[in-house]
């Protein structure tokens, strides 16, 4: 994984089941990423389902905050859980903007560790506006 | 239901992890016994104490500022490991607590929490295969139901 900062606007939440980076992909594909700690994992010492979608939630309101030029609230997620993670495993996660509206963004997201898939995830995000 | 679920998560003989804030005394609830290292660092959570046949029951966990976004509001990503948590012990329930991975959850945000609010989930069984289990979970702050999921679970070695 190259270079990585602390990704900014992170709740209270994010910041404490983290710690989650922003990553370059090298492409100048903007990414989030983490790396699996003890704390991450369910009782088979797997990386657990609820931080995983807990990421792709944070991956896709990062993009959809983006597309938004502006403050979003999630509708609707959907994951599926295509493959597991294991305790030391560098996951990163890659959103694209599917369709964005005057007051919905829609997007998908892959979660990956390297080339292998954990997880396919779509969202549905509403735009805040201030009116 | 505490008690399958105790049984089912004890199999592995692991015993119960501590969560960092302590847990309170809430009428009908009672903390659950929680091995999955990530549901206790985001714990407590509890369990509905009445008599129920774990398929259909209630769970519940008080909302902190470890779970809020920076609104102040229950972040979606503590709605999700919520359900996953409890819907997780519905499927191990309807197969004899046998070992079930997550295929597929999809949740709607309905409403919101903050920190102070106790957020209650109606889960239940919606249908049984062999090798695929369905399962539902609403969740409510007092009358207003804030998210709604719908959940597939695999259960390992059937096909």
């Amino acid at each position: 994984m190259p270079s990585s900062t602390i990704a900014p606007e992170q709740s209270g939440y994010e910041t404490y089941i983290g710690p989650v980076q922003q990553v370059d992909m090298g492409d100048g594909a903007a990414a989030l990423g983490f790396t699996i700690v003890p704390h991450h994992l369910n009782g088979a010492d797997m990386l657990h389902g609820g931080m995983m979608m807990s990421f792709a939630s944070m991956v896709l309101a990062a993009a959809a905050r983006e597309a938004a030029g502006g403050d979003v609230e999630a509708l609707s997620v959907n994951c599926d859980f295509t493959g597991p993670g294991k305790p030391g495993d560098e996951v990163t996660g890659i959103a694209s903007v599917t369709r964005r509206t005057r007051t919905i963004v829609f997007l998908s997201c892959d979660i990956q560790v390297g080339d292998r898939m954990l997880m396919t995830a779509t969202g549905v995000y509403r735009v805040v506006t201030n009116d | 239901m505490t008690e399958a679920r105790d049984q089912q998560k004890g199999d592995n003989e692991r015993p119960a992890i501590a969560s960092p804030r302590p847990a309170e005394q809430l009428d009908g609830f009672a903390p659950m016994d929680l091995r999955d290292p990530f549901e206790a660092f985001v714990g407590p959570l509890y369990s509905q104490t009445a008599e129920n046949d774990g398929l259909t029951r209630h769970e519940a966990f008080r909302v902190d500022d470890r779970h809020v976004d920076t609104k102040g509001k229950l972040h979606p990503g503590m709605v999700m490991t919520f359900a996953d948590a409890v819907v997780g012990s519905t499927a191990w329930n309807a197969t004899g607590r046998r070992p079930c991975v997550t295929l597929s959850m999809q949740v709607s945000i309905t409403g919101s929490a903050k920190a102070g609010d106790l957020v209650i989930a109606k889960t239940r069984l919606t249908r049984k295969t062999r090798a695929v289990v369905f399962c539902a979970a609403d969740f409510f702050v007092g009358d207003e139901m804030i998210a709604q999921s719908t959940s597939l679970w695999k259960v390992l070695g059937e096909r």
